[in-house]
């Protein structure tokens, strides 16, 4: 393992791999292959851009191994915000600081943001049209079905206990048919939540 | 105006900031606020905009630009798209670092293991409020069963069951 921020293209020596895998490497990215990354990220990522967002990083660009990947992408998760939004700033960061992140950050979301105020006035000019209407009634069901599977799949992964159950159900209830707030659901399910957590695995189970 | 800007902002970045697990676990609680408390949107608009974003390239979550775009026009769209991307991104700058050097300590993966069911419950309650709105026809019904199993049961990208379904919604009335 390792953190060492401020040189994260020299990664451990043990594995000898790591050298062939180094030289195929892109140096260090300029600003503008910064934006043009995330640029190309924003403009492909169709259903989800995490995958899009590997291929560029690690396969494409080489900036990243698959194991530093591997390693950036938790803290991705775990910092509130879009896990691609997080990535797009820890690299931009990593590479040319605040600039970096600014100019990632604006890559990424460049063209999605034309993208929706373009749909959002076309819209407004064609939401009573027939072909938009039937073309929207077949759209919905199916971006409905995707979040449900996104539900299935998610309960999949998760281990068979009773603490698994209270609190898929608890905020499922709480959110989705009582509509209360999800900041008060969270503040108040997601300490004891977590601390049960803790305790859980404190305890060896 | 200005207030609606401001309760933009801050609407936006609490949604971007809770969306553990996903930008759709805030699809509920944007539904409750923007529709029921500041009726920015309707209710059909909302679950329109919401599929429309997931059919649109890009991050998820792209829907609050259209809700913004509803509520103030263009600096609206513009300022939820600033809230969804910049608050967090300032926080995960400065704590980034931080986290990467304790992501093995016990506190942070009891937070990731305590938190993964309340994602799939907020799931869940996303899931419902979309049904809720969406199903309100048998043949909705039947495309959503469709998609769900698709989605669930293969690996084919998103993108093609959206395809499809607009597809097959745009073939019904041709015919």
């Amino acid at each position: 393992m390792h953190t060492n921020d401020e040189a994260p293209l020299n990664p451990p020596m043990s594995d000898p791999t790591v050298t062939s895998d180094e030289a195929q490497r892109t140096p260090r990215p300029t600003l503008f292959g910064l934006f043009r990354a995330f640029f190309f990220v924003g403009l492909t990522g169709f259903g989800g851009v995490l995958p899009w967002t590997r291929r560029m990083v690690v396969e494409r660009a080489r900036w990243l191994s698959a194991e530093e990947f591997a390693e950036i992408l938790p803290v991705a998760q775990l910092l509130p915000g879009p896990n691609v939004a997080n990535i797009a700033t820890l690299l931009g960061q990593r590479y040319h600081g605040a600039k970096g992140t600014l100019v990632a950050l604006t890559g990424l979301y460049f063209c999605p943001a034309f993208v929706m105020v373009g749909i959002g006035y076309l819209y407004a000019r064609w939401s009573a049209a027939p072909v938009t209407i039937s073309l929207l009634a077949g759209l919905m069901p199916a971006a409905t079905g995707l979040v449900i599977a996104t539900s299935f799949k998610l309960v999949g992964s998760l281990p068979r206990t009773w603490r698994t159950a209270v609190f898929v159900v608890l905020p499922a209830v709480a959110v989705g048919i009582l509509q209360l707030s999800l900041l008060g659901v969270l503040l108040t399910l997601g300490p004891l939540a977590v601390w049960l957590a803790r305790r859980g695995a404190a305890q060896g189970h | 105006m200005w207030l609606t800007l401001v309760d933009l902002f801050l609407h936006g970045t609490l949604w971007s900031m809770l969306a553990i697990g996903g930008a759709n676990v805030t699809l509920a609680d944007i539904q409750r606020y923007a529709v029921d408390t500041r009726h920015w949107v309707t209710s059909a608009q909302f679950v329109t905009f919401f599929s429309i974003a997931q059919a649109a390239p890009g991050p998820n979550g792209m829907a609050v630009a259209l809700i913004g775009l509803q509520a103030a026009g263009l600096p609206g769209a513009m300022v939820s798209i600033v809230a969804k991307c910049v608050p967090s991104s300032i926080v995960a700058y400065y704590v980034g670092d931080l986290l990467e050097r304790r992501r093995q300590l016990p506190w942070v993966a009891a937070f990731k293991r305590g938190l993964a069911p309340i994602t799939v419950g907020l799931f869940a309650a996303s899931s419902i409020v979309l049904v809720r709105d969406v199903d309100t026809n048998i043949e909705s019904v039947v495309l959503t069963i469709a998609s769900t199993l698709v989605a669930w049961r293969t690996r084919l990208n998103p993108i093609w069951i959206i395809a499809a379904g607009s597809l097959i919604g745009v073939l019904r009335i041709m015919h």
